[in-house]
């Protein structure tokens, strides 16, 4: 590389990357060394080697309670995300057009909805007291109000995490769809294949790439989510709905335990990291990036 | 019809009932005095809109929307600028000149869409500690253009990507330097990419919530973490609340409204493909 075209390129890409650098890779850094430290409200830096990670295996009574709820999140959280994703996406299209439209415009409002309205709404889905909906449903049977977030709280917010996700899955979905050649559905037809042969075996196998990535994409992104879940029951009541993002968010801002909370961090740095390369290795790059180009 | 086909309406609309539900109270309640069975107004009235030209009716101390409005606007439209400016810049030497470490970048974007932001917020509250930008807007807005740099990349990228070599060929043999080339040329042609980014950035620190609430100061509140305060209360006002969050929603809805169909593929295909 010339001299001339290193000081085009500095000018062009220099200023991304330094943002990039100090804004995103040093906080990276920051919180796997902040991770040995027993930081806290004094904001010195004393190392204490593994410590925190002693701590979160062997004497935290919370940590079983934490993973519990995140072992069923996850796992439960993906299935509703594809299983509804792909249900919408094969739906809209199997109603027709005008309906179909219909069916994904009200599917991606949760989408649209900003983080807080979107928790909003679902709490006053919820609310414990007449004024909620589902309390005013029970109320018309003449039954007496429930507090539904306090005692389905993991349930709600599996479903209410999921609903993005199978929202994005739609979208996904119902163009990898769409792209399938017209022919192959029609010859189908003509044999006399029933709606549900063909979608086992011409629209599943077809979609079979965008259906794992989104599945690769939505294991990290359900284990690395919790805004919503803090938003809506604050992982209460005692801890029923905490999972482990949300936990490290609590021990480093409610209880000012950073180093701690940055060690609980540290663990989901290393599981993206290790989701990343896994699918990384299962996809290649190339195949990533069509996929995320909407086609098959 | 067949008995199927009956089934899978049902099935739809049952799973639809609830978003159909809430978007309809999000709608009355903002107008009513108060609801009966959650969803019924007892009496419609604009009087739950009184923020927008009085102080806001809750809590003891006396609070306006405006000062509220204004920090948003700053947060969303300075994480703007920054980003416009620094992917139309990189966008163009990734899409024209080839440099070892360019698949590197854009398989950043992919990386940058999966690391959890959100579960970074120790280390970036530190970085911006140290470098004294904490609780600050600028802090927030570096945060989340680092963030958001990887995708709007990928977005430029493409529209640099659609625009004919011919064009930079005709400009370069008149002499053009390539900064100039980038100015003059390249600028005007990607304005609907420099659009699509802007509208994206703008949105996204518009709804943005976690970042504002830990990184900005209670004082500095902008609108999600104001009606976050109203919601974490232990009596809430809904036709209050909803008349503040269908104002604050208006912005988000009627824009991807508008532009659905051209979103869309813009956000899944990064940029118009030829």
């Amino acid at each position: 590389m010339d001299k001339r075209k290193a000081v085009i390129l500095s000018i062009f890409i220099g200023p991304p990357i330094v943002v990039v650098t100090i804004f995103f890779v040093i906080p990276v850094i920051l919180t796997v060394l902040l991770a040995f430290t027993d930081m806290h409200i004094t904001l010195e830096w004393r190392f204490i080697g593994l410590e925190n990670f002693y701590k979160m295996l062997s004497y935290d009574p919370r940590v079983s309670i934490v993973v519990f709820n995140t072992a069923i999140y996850v796992p439960a959280a993906l299935a509703i995300t594809i299983g509804l994703g792909l249900f919408l996406a094969i739906s809209s299209i199997y109603i027709g057009e005008r309906k179909g439209i219909i069916l994904r415009t009200i599917w991606f409002l949760p989408n649209i909805i900003p983080p807080v309205v979107y928790i909003f709404l679902w709490r006053w889905f919820f609310d414990p007291t007449r004024y909620g909906f589902l309390n005013a449903v029970l109320s018309l049977l003449n039954e007496d109000p429930r507090p539904w977030l306090t005692e389905y709280a993991l349930p709600i917010i599996i479903v209410v995490n999921a609903l993005i996700g199978a929202s994005v899955c739609m979208v996904v979905f119902t163009s990898a769809i769409k792209s399938i050649p017209r022919d192959y559905l029609i010859a189908a037809q003509v044999d006399g294949a029933s709606y549900v042969q063909m979608i086992r075996y011409i629209i599943l196998p077809l979609i079979k790439w965008p259906l794992m990535f989104m599945t690769a994409w939505h294991i990290p992104a359900h284990l690395n989510a919790y805004v919503y879940t803090l938003l809506l029951t604050n992982g209460g009541p005692y801890y029923r709905s905490e999972v482990w993002a949300l936990y490290s968010y609590h021990r480093a801002f409610s209880n000012f335990e950073y180093g701690y909370g940055a060690a609980i961090s540290a663990v989901l740095i290393i599981l993206n990291a290790i989701a990343i390369l896994i699918t990384w290795k299962v996809f290649g790059l190339k195949r990533m990036m069509e996929i995320q180009g909407g086609g098959v | 019809m067949n008995f199927g086909k009956i089934l899978l309406y049902i099935i739809l609309m049952l799973i639809s009932t609830p978003i159909v539900v809430m978007v309809v109270f999000l709608l009355v309640a903002s107008f009513s005095e108060r609801l009966s069975y959650g969803l019924i107004p007892t009496r419609l009235t604009l009087d739950k809109w009184s923020f927008l030209w009085g102080p806001i009716p809750w809590g003891l101390k006396r609070e306006y929307i405006w000062p509220v409005l204004l920090n948003t606007l700053l947060y969303a439209g300075g994480s703007t600028l920054v980003r416009i400016l620094l992917v139309t810049l990189a966008g163009y030497a990734i899409s024209r000149i080839s440099f070892r470490g360019r698949t590197f970048v854009l398989a950043f974007q992919m990386i940058g869409r999966v690391v959890p932001g959100a579960g970074l917020l120790v280390g970036m509250y530190f970085t911006l500690y140290y470098l004294n930008l904490l609780f600050t807007i600028p802090g927030v807005i570096l945060i989340r253009t680092a963030m958001g740099i990887p995708m709007a990349l990928w977005i430029m990228k493409g529209f640099f990507d659609s625009i004919p070599w011919d064009l930079e060929w005709a400009a370069m043999v008149d002499g053009c330097t390539r900064l100039q080339l980038w100015r003059k040329i390249f600028i005007p042609l990607v304005k609907p990419g420099i659009a699509a980014v802007a509208v994206f950035a703008f949105m996204e620190a518009w709804e943005d919530f976690i970042y504002v609430y830990v990184l900005l100061p209670g004082e500095t509140k902008v609108l999600s973490v104001l009606i976050q305060r109203l919601i974490a209360t232990e009596v809430i006002d809904y036709p209050l609340l909803a008349a503040m969050s269908l104002f604050y929603t208006i912005p988000p809805l009627l824009f991807y409204l508008i532009t659905q169909k051209y979103l869309v593929q813009v956000t899944l295909t990064g940029g118009v493909k030829r």
